[in-house]
This record gives structure tokens, sequence and C-alpha cells, in this order.
């Protein structure tokens, strides 16, 4: 009898959880469907308007285009360097390996405000770079430690006699790194990527000191039109971009698994 | 909404899996037959979760704690969407001199101590978890 009730309360708890991670993102999708000015919920009426409003929002398209350009040339830079570093790392015993991988890893513990400004203020001191370059430095530099991470743990998972047995068949340095070590550890490569991606996509408070008054990313465009409307035009915006998320996030868990990636393995 | 009440809220929301995460990755390293040896022994499930799983569990826990700290004491967006625009935390003072008022001198030690803050408690946690690992 007592062990019924412990799994009544457990099942309950588990339930209650549920409610309260998903309900927020449910009431945002049905508020973007209803047909009232204001956000309301449960939503009056069925239309797509908001969508329409949402699409045609010059603001959220134009940091629509500037997030996903930022976020994929970033991935694009940071992911060879990631991958690079976790090899060395990996592979060889040198002295300060720790150390470099502890300042690889840094960012992790760097608030996203802290490096934006850190990065506003030493860009306006030489006075270089645009707001472009200054959104692609300090993206590049958050998602490294993330590309570095999920490598290390795909090449730690790696059975080092595979690439013996290459090496012992004759293959060269170059050949067992290219047919042998990166196909085994794609999964890993991939999965940082992604996420490295969301994360930059989703990235606001680092973007807030590195943007200008043209060059603004959608987070930060989401923020600055959320201050001044209540219109559900930004929860239309947000329910298509949780449906992209989640398609992203699928994909990670069916390449390496989100505890990979997420998990507290530094 | 916009309430201190309704900012922990936030912060609960979007930091929650983090914790569960690091958790987790803790709760998959223990040895499956560690809890099924108490149950053997007597342990109801509620004792095994108290004297087994909470106990070897603990440096994920405290990793996790220290995590969602940092991370929510960091935090700009939910607190500035979520909070009153009376009451300030130091991410939304942060924001305001740098972008608002200019006054970057202010604002840069804001962020020093912010980070000092945050570096200071990872690194007493991460000493507490090596000793509690050496200890097991």
């Amino acid at each position: 009898m007592k062990k019924d009730a412990s799994e009544i309360v457990l099942k309950f708890v588990e339930i209650a959880l549920y409610v309260f991670l998903l309900a927020p993102l449910v009431m945002v999708v049905a508020t973007s469907f209803g047909e009232e000015a204001v956000q309301t919920f449960p939503p009056r009426g069925f239309s797509l308007a908001w969508y329409a409003k949402a699409l045609a929002e010059p603001s959220f398209m134009a940091g629509l285009k500037l997030s996903l350009f930022v976020a994929a040339l970033a991935t694009a830079i940071a992911t060879p360097i990631g991958v690079a570093a976790a090899i060395a790392i990996h592979r060889n015993r040198f002295p300060g390996r720790n150390a470099l991988q502890a300042f690889l890893l840094g960012p992790l513990l760097v608030p996203g405000i802290v490096l934006g400004i850190a990065i506003l203020v030493v860009a306006t001191a030489l006075d270089v770079g645009s707001a472009t370059e200054r959104l692609l430095f300090g993206h590049t530099l958050a998602i490294l430690p993330y590309s570095i991470r999920t490598t290390l743990a795909a090449l730690t998972r790696l059975d080092p006699t595979i690439e013996e047995a290459a090496k012992l068949f004759g293959a060269s340095d170059t050949q067992t790194l290219f047919y042998v070590t990166l196909p085994a550890v794609a999964p890993g490569i991939v999965a940082g990527a992604i996420f490295g991606f969301i994360l930059s996509f989703d990235e606001a408070a680092l973007s807030l000191f590195l943007i200008d008054v043209d060059t603004v990313t959608l987070p930060v465009a989401i923020i600055s039109h959320v201050e001044f409307n209540v219109d559900p035009s930004v929860t239309a915006l947000s329910a298509m971009l949780i449906l992209g998320t989640l398609f992203l996030t699928l994909l990670i868990e069916r390449t390496l698994g989100l505890r990979q990636v997420l998990g507290n393995n530094a | 909404m916009y309430t201190d009440f309704a900012v922990v809220m936030g912060l609960v929301h979007v930091l929650l899996p983090y914790a569960v995460l690091t958790i987790l990755a803790s709760l998959d390293k223990l040895d499956p037959n560690l809890p099924e040896a108490a149950k053997t022994l007597g342990a109801s499930g509620f004792t095994v979760l108290r004297d087994v799983l909470f106990p070897l569990a603990l440096p994920g826990v405290v990793a996790a704690g220290t995590i969602v700290f940092s991370l929510a004491m960091s935090s700009y967006v939910t607190p500035a969407l979520m909070g009153s625009p009376k009451s300030k935390v130091v991410t939304t003072v942060v924001y305001q001199q740098f972008v608002v008022v200019f006054n970057w001198h202010f604002g840069a030690v804001l962020v020093a101590i912010l980070l000092a803050t945050s570096l200071l408690i990872i690194l007493l946690t991460l000493s507490a978890v090596s000793r509690m690992r050496t200890a097991q």
C-alpha cells in the first residue's frame, strides 16, 4: 500500500513538472491564433493574421536574416577550430594541456553580458569592426566551447585501437584522420555544430552590446518589439521559432544525444 | 507579471533543464546495482532515494546548483521582460549604464563585480565537489 502512495505522489510531481514546462509554450502557440489585437488566453476566434503580420514586420525579417547569417557563419568558423583543438587536446600530452583546455572552455564560464561588454569596450578602444563583425566574433567565441566539448566527448568514446589498426594497414596520419577518426566522431561534430547554431541564433544578452541601429539580431528585435507592443504577432513569430528549434533539437537527439551536449562532463 | 516573483518563476522555467541534465549525468554514472541492492535488503523506494541515490548524486546536485545560480545571476532577458521596471537586477543596470546613459566606468565596475562573484562561486563549488568525490 505504501509503495502505491509514493508512486502516486511521484506521478503527480511528474505531471506538474510537465505542465509547468510546457504550459507557457502551449499558451504562446494558442495565443498566436487569436483574432484580437492584444494577447489573450484562451484565444478568441481563429485567424492567421498575426502570422502574416509577423512575416511582414521589417524588423523581424531583417533580424531573422542577420541572425541566420551570424549563426551559420559563426558555426562554420567555430566548428573546424573546435574540432582541431579537441583532437589536439585528446591526442597529445603536452605541457599546458590542461591550461589550454580550461582556456578554450573559458567562455562557458563567462556570462554573455560580460563577453559582450568586453568585446564592445575593446572594439571601441581600437576603433575596429562593424556591428556584424563584432557579432560574428562574439558568437564564434561563445559557441566554440560546445564544439570542443562534443567533439572531445565523441573522441573519448572512440576505441583507440581503430586508429592504430588503420596505421598498421599502412594508412598515413592524414588518411587516418580523414578516413577513420573524423567519420567516427562525425555525430559529435554535427551535434556540437547544431547546438552552437541554436545558441547563437538564440543569444540576446551578448548581442545587446554588439549591435548598432541598423544591425539588430532577431532576439534583440523581439525584445524591443515586446517593450512597446502587446499584439500577438510576436507570439506568432515565437510559435514558428519553437517549431524550428524543436526540429533542430530532435536532430541533435538523433545524432549524439542531448545528454552528451549539455551534460556535466567538462 | 512584472514582479520579482515572476522573474524567479521565469528563471526556474528557463534553467530547469540545465539542472535536470546535470543531475541526470551524475545519476547515469552510478552503478545500477546499488539501488537494487538497497531494495533487496528491504529499503523502501523513498529510503533508497534518500539514503542511497541522493548522497551519491550530491556532487551532481551541487554542480547543477552552481550552474543554475551563475546562469540566473547573469541572465538579462528574463528579468528585463518579466520584472518590474522599478526593481533592478545587476544585468539590467549594466545595460542601462552602457547603452542608455553611457556611463561606461560605472558599468564596467558592475560587470567586474558580476564576473568576480560568479567565478568565485564556481571555484568554491568545484573545490567542494572534488573534496566530496575524494571522500567517497
